[in-house]
């Protein structure tokens, strides 16, 4: 049977606060909003790709060297690749009248006129499903973030996912900047050599789990490349079983073996029962002190309780062996 | 030092694969990317000097795509390029195990970065053949060909040092494998600490390090633009060592060892699956395989003793576990759907996954002998074989099963209304008591009877008359089922502000707290 409800206080609380910010805001409209279209949209029609060329010839160039650009332009498979550039900016009539019309065409940069929303709803007219099942209501998507703002198929910038940046990581970082500065303290995995990038654990286009991981679980990412600690062991340790973050930082840490602080600390926030794990450690008991004790040497706890991510001995009931 | 020889055109591939793998790259070229390639002089547009985002970032400048070179009148195109010149090092500090930690440095010749890209653009076909740090530790090589807009086949080999220590000094013979001895000269738990200080002054330094190779093969198929087929293979091996521990005693007793773990990994992995897309709804299935094997079960290493005081029974040996073969399977299924009569979408996942390991036990003890002790003796030979076992081998097994749904409608600009629900239901079936059939007694050794030897109410055997006989006799299922559920109505105030009501319900049910 499952646990008791939320306290009601909160409730109350948070309820209060939207309806004061209500009456803030009441009358306002939401900024990023198209004004309603003047014309309608039968007067917008397609002028071909031949008709964009004639200003536009260096972003064709560009985009012809392109994985759109190489379907579209030279082998569309459908009607709507044929439209070639008006497949993804519609209909350009308008804008071939009235370059400067803010609304004259879909445009994809900073300053566009086109809701994100629409702007995302032309890429996902192809690009739907697949990775991007998840989109709708993600991290990403619910604050607002255009495929434009990650992604760029006017030219090909990166050697995969046709992105902003060179990399898929120069790419995240461009706004995770905290991340960017974890994985540069000394214990991290090999991301900034290039061995593994962002979207080996996560999907920027939406996951099951709150970071948007592309497994159910911190744990099941973790052991796509860890399998050996999957287990499942006779004797499990829980704080493993639950989340590995629950000792690991994965994207970086001062400390040893991406720990989230040193051991015996890290052992002591659970273990705080009398006896030997809980012993008071002072300076004397250093490698270099009078009386050194192993629990501030080496790997610390782990020098006993080797198997501490679970062990499969009969006797390893305290992970020792 | 650095050459080039030839031009290059970039990476670019028919569609993207399952999961985007990277261009092969390391540490002197972490993005894959080539040095050659010159930026574009009149960069992404002549419209705009410096395009942005929609939130403001400057993307990119775009490099000059060579077109290649025609190869005879077949319709193909050529171009590549390879980097290759010599590593030196030089300064203090070179074999530190922090700079050599993800990258090989070593001195020698390389051939860093190469690409050869065939292609031929009236059909859409092409090859791609690129490597990077040929014959090093972090060397990455991939093949690539198909058609663009129809099929992607890719092979790759990637590999990736870890380097953990480069002055490891270490007592015992036999590291890397799972049987370490000690040098001539000790006695296997009758050391003394003026002998193994004569024993280290002939051991050098040592270098612990694994090594993780992957390769696998992976084809994607667009049956249509509205269907996707994809299968995939790989194969991982790690093989080295790193830094472990063991001991025999509690850490203010001595008997405690700073040993070296063999590290004989293989992760086979497959995964396969069908994606489906229209204007209307999205559909995913996918079945993912993971099998670990561990050439190595156990690590087995010889006590150089080092008491602080005289012990009744100091274990020569000691065994411990490594970590155990184990099969793991899920099967994914994700739909979605767009719901235009509430201007609103639909989405609902289910994964059930399943993780089994069963393989044999190991004694509960490695020692000889006899545990004279407080509460009787303990006859070792009545726990050194797998007769002592209530089982011989795991049958530990892990369920998980989760479904998730959500719903969101945007009934009116800048407003969205979200319920979401998720389940987890997490069934641990792993069941092991420890229960000796030989002796009748529930339990184990601790620390191969070197605990019992000094505090015999930690010898590991739980007696019920003795007051404060703590033994674990039986494994704890850890799991926990997860119900959550919410209601959320957004409003946007900006780009950058949006205001959230949210109302989050949340159930845990732990099983042994």
């Amino acid at each position: 049977m499952l646990g008791e409800a939320a306290p009601a206080g909160n409730i109350v609380g948070r309820l209060a606060i939207f309806v004061i910010a209500l009456l803030a805001i009441s009358g306002n409209p939401a900024v990023g909003q198209t004004a309603p279209d003047s014309n309608p949209p039968e007067s917008r029609t397609y002028v071909g790709p031949a008709v964009c060329d004639d200003c536009h010839q260096t972003a064709i160039d560009n985009f012809a060297h392109s994985i759109h650009g190489e379907l579209f332009l030279k082998r569309p498979r459908n009607d709507s690749e044929a439209l070639g550039c008006e497949a993804c900016h519609g209909p350009a009539s308008l804008h071939v009248e009235d370059p400067a019309r803010a609304d004259g065409i879909i445009r994809f940069t900073h300053g566009s006129a086109t809701p994100v929303a629409k702007m995302n709803a032309q890429c996902l007219g192809c690009h739907g499903g697949g990775e991007h099942i998840n989109w709708q209501s993600s991290v990403h998507e619910s604050e607002d973030l255009a495929c434009s703002d990650c992604h760029n198929p006017m030219a090909t910038l990166s050697a995969r996912g046709l992105l902003a940046r060179e990399t898929v990581n120069d790419t995240c970082f461009s706004c995770h900047r905290e991340q960017r500065s974890e994985f540069r303290r000394r214990s991290h995995m090999p991301l900034l050599e290039g061995k593994i990038s962002c979207t080996d654990c996560h999907n920027p286009h939406g996951g099951l789990s709150e970071p948007m991981l592309r497994t159910t679980s911190v744990n099941e990412t973790c052991f796509t490349c860890h399998a050996e600690k999957r287990g499942p062991f006779l004797f499990e340790h829980a704080p493993v079983t639950e989340s590995c973050l629950n000792c690991h930082a994965p994207h970086g840490s001062n400390h040893e073996k991406l720990l989230i602080t040193a051991r015996p600390v890290l052992c002591q926030q659970c273990h705080t029962m009398i006896g030997h794990m809980n012993d008071p450690l002072v300076r004397a008991q250093l490698a270099s002190g009078a009386f050194p004790d192993a629990r501030l040497i080496g790997r610390s706890c782990q020098n006993c309780h080797v198997a501490i991510h679970g062990s499969n001995h009969p006797s390893g009931a305290k992970f020792h062996r | 030092m650095a050459c080039g020889l030839a031009g290059v055109a970039p990476a670019a591939l028919a569609q993207q694969p399952e999961a985007m793998s990277g261009p092969p790259a390391n540490q002197l070229n972490p993005g894959g990317a080539s040095p050659f390639l010159k930026l574009a002089p009149d960069g992404l547009s002549l419209a705009s000097a410096v395009p942005r985002t929609p939130w403001g970032l400057a993307y990119a400048l775009p490099r000059l795509t060579p077109e290649g070179r025609a190869i005879g009148k077949s319709g193909w195109l050529f171009s590549g390029f390879a980097e290759a010149g010599f590593i030196g090092q030089f300064g203090r500090n070179t074999d530190a195990a922090s700079f050599r930690e993800y990258g090989d440095f070593s001195e020698a010749p390389t051939l860093n970065r190469f690409i050869l890209n065939f292609s031929r653009p009236k059909s859409g076909d092409y090859f791609i053949a690129e490597g990077i740090g040929a014959g090093r530790d972090d060397q990455a090589f991939q093949l690539r060909a198909g058609r663009r807009g129809k099929f992607d086949v890719r092979a790759f080999f990637n590999s990736t040092p870890h380097v953990f220590s480069t002055n490891a000094r270490v007592l015992w013979n036999g590291a890397g494998s799972g049987n370490l001895t000690l040098p001539a000269g000790l006695t296997p738990g009758a050391s003394t600490g003026d002998q193994v200080k004569a024993a280290f002054t002939t051991i050098g330094e040592s270098k612990l390090a694994v090594k993780r190779e992957k390769a696998g093969l992976g084809l994607t198929y667009d049956y249509s633009t509205a269907t996707r087929l994809f299968v995939k293979f790989s194969n991982e091996w790690r093989r080295g060592s790193r830094p472990f521990g063991g001991a025999f005693t509690y850490p203010t007793l001595g008997q405690v060892t700073e040993t070296v773990e063999p590290i004989d990994y293989k992760t086979y992995e497959i995964s396969a699956g069908i994606r489906y897309h229209d204007s209307r709804q999205q559909a995913n299935l996918t079945y993912s395989g993971s099998f670990f094997r561990n050439d190595i079960e156990s690590l087995t290493w010889e006590n150089p003793g080092l008491s602080g005081f005289p012990v009744s029974f100091s274990p020569p040996r000691g065994r411990t576990a490594l970590a155990p073969d184990n099969n793991y399977h899920r099967l994914r299924g994700d739909y979605a759907a767009a719901l235009p009569a509430i201007k609103g979408n639909f989405s609902a996942n289910a994964v059930y996954s399943r993780a089994r390991q069963n393989s044999r036990l190991l004694a509960p003890t490695i020692s000889n002998g006899r545990l004279d002790g407080l509460f009787g003796a303990i006859d070792l030979a009545l726990w050194n074989t797998t007769a002592a076992l209530s089982r011989k081998t795991a049958e530990a097994g892990f369920d998980t099963l989760l479904f998730k749904s959500r719903l969101t409608s945007a009934p009116a600009r800048g407003w969205r209304l979200t319920a979401d629900f998720r389940f987890t239901d997490q069934n641990n079936r792993t069941d092991y008591t420890a229960l000796n059939p030989l002796t009748g007694e529930y339990g184990y050794i601790a620390l191969d009877g070197g605990l019992g030897a000094i505090i015999p109410k930690r010898d590991g055997i739980f007696r019920p008359a003795v007051p404060g006989s703590r033994v674990r006799i039986r494994n704890v299922p850890f799991a926990t089922d997860t119900l959550e559920a919410g209601v959320a109505i957004d409003y946007r105030l900006s780009r950058a502000a949006r205001l959230r009501l949210e109302y989050r319900h949340q159930e845990k049910d732990v099983a042994f707290r």
